[in-house]
């Protein structure tokens, strides 16, 4: 153990600024907002990204992440009840949609209805992804849910959802708009499932770290808006 | 690849975790090979349960044990100051408990097979019992020792799902090789997770080529 912890004694101090643990489908949006951020304060930002469960998990267990964002409200919640997050920095930041994608070679269906004719269908796992469960939601919605639900094949988080159907394991998925906005994909009606509220909380150990306190604030200024909005995020009236 | 972090600390913690398997799983290996006790079964399962047990579920075990709410982990914080997951430390704690098996099962084959009348030879010659492990039978087991270390090693440098529980996926601290290439398949950087790949794969064929080497020179 101690000749263990002192040869890596000297290299465990965080290389960023700031370490943001966030919802995979927050990935290609957030990594343009930490370019701003660059730019405009010289502020370093690293992601861990993964599904919001897990990352809560390693939140309550004491992960030294500087702020905390799931794909919902309630794993933020967790957090602050714990003690693990700052109540006063809790945020529902954007609203996340659902898209359909489909591999190479294989025709997207026209609505979220048409994709019964579809063998494999690939969601995030909904016991643990905020959109797999919204992807559940849709599907229970329209009366589909029990009938495919053979046909399921439970991704990891949602951004594996999205290798998944890319690497042709899945004919299609219900994956996050914000992942595959730039490629041929059919959007889910909101409707068909409770808001995907994009939520954060600077944790307790970034509780002194002015720059995650910086990060949120971009994130909410117009120019991180025109982000998120950029890659499908909506949001609500306050 | 740009970032060589992954590969350097994949190396370190593996070469930590393997001299920390190697003291303890020898220390242990010597023991069930000495001791016959009912017990030495028990001993013997438990060790070699990071080998059938999934690896995540490994991970969460060690999570659990270890994490800033259990009492180890408390203990730990209390005396150093800081958690000891999601460190350096618990990436090299997984590694270690990972390589365990492999160096014990390898090292209590080894030191069983050691023929008993030249440590017999050595105690009628007057030599204390640690004497006679240290002078007869651990040198006679070192090719059996060698080869579990060697497959511990390449275990524990291919460590994926305990690491990515106890010690996470922070850039620049510990998100080690397999779990940087995990990323980038993830984030969908193709040259990344190929050039990782193949890297951790060329490591992995080293390893087994030694492992065979050392075998076959026993005959």
């Amino acid at each position: 153990m101690f000749p263990a912890s002192g040869l890596v004694a000297c290299s465990t101090e965080p290389r960023a600024d700031v370490v943001v643990a966030a919802a995979s489908d927050t990935r290609n949006a957030f990594e343009e907002v930490a370019r701003i951020l660059n730019t405009e304060d010289g502020i370093t930002v690293d992601f861990v990204f993964g599904s919001s469960g897990m990352l809560r998990e390693q939140v309550l267990n004491g992960a030294p992440y500087d702020v905390f964002v799931s794909a919902n409200l309630a794993f933020v919640d967790e957090v602050i009840d714990a003690g693990a997050g700052d109540a006063a920095t809790k945020r529902a930041f954007a609203v996340g949609r659902l898209a359909i994608v489909a591999a190479s070679g294989v025709r997207l269906p026209a609505d979220l209805a048409a994709i019964s004719d579809y063998e494999r269908i690939v969601i995030a796992n909904p016991a643990h992804a905020p959109y797999g469960v919204a992807a559940k939601e849709a599907l229970g919605s329209l009366g589909l849910y029990d009938a495919l639900q053979p046909r399921l094949v439970l991704a990891d988080n949602v951004a594996d959802a999205v290798r998944i159907v890319e690497a042709g394991e899945a004919d299609v998925g219900i994956v996050a708009l914000a992942l595959v906005i730039d490629e041929p994909h059919v959007d889910v009606p909101p409707s068909l499932h409770q808001p995907i509220r994009q939520s954060l909380v600077i944790t307790d150990h970034g509780s002194n770290n002015a720059a995650a306190r910086r990060f949120v604030d971009v994130l909410e200024s117009p120019e991180g808006r025109r982000v998120l909005a950029r890659y499908g995020f909506a949001f609500e009236a306050p | 690849m740009s970032d060589w972090f992954p590969l350097w600390l994949s190396v370190r913690v593996s070469v930590v975790a393997t001299l920390l398997a190697a003291v303890i799983g020898v220390a242990v290996a010597y023991a069930l090979a000495k001791w016959r006790s009912r017990w030495s079964s028990v001993v013997e399962a438990a060790v070699t349960l990071p080998i059938v047990l999934p690896p995540t579920v490994l991970g969460y075990y060690l999570l659990t044990l270890l994490g800033t709410r259990s009492p180890l982990g408390e203990a730990w914080e209390r005396l150093t100051g800081s958690p000891l997951v999601f460190t350096q430390g618990a990436a090299i704690i997984a590694a270690t408990v990972s390589a365990l098996p492999f160096v014990v099962r390898a090292a209590r084959a080894a030191i069983g097979n050691v023929d008993s009348r030249v440590e017999e030879s050595a105690r009628v010659m007057g030599m204390p019992e640690w004497q006679v492990a240290r002078v007869v039978t651990l040198p006679l087991a070192a090719r059996g020792i060698g080869a579990g270390l060697a497959l511990g090693f390449a275990r524990a440098l291919g460590d994926f799902g305990a690491t990515v529980m106890v010690a996470g996926n922070i850039p620049g601290q510990t998100q080690t090789l397999p779990v940087a290439v995990y990323d980038a398949v993830q984030a969908g950087d193709e040259a990344t997770a190929r050039v990782g790949s193949l890297v951790l794969g060329g490591i992995a064929v080293v390893v087994l080529v030694i492992v065979t080497q050392i075998f076959s020179r026993r005959r």
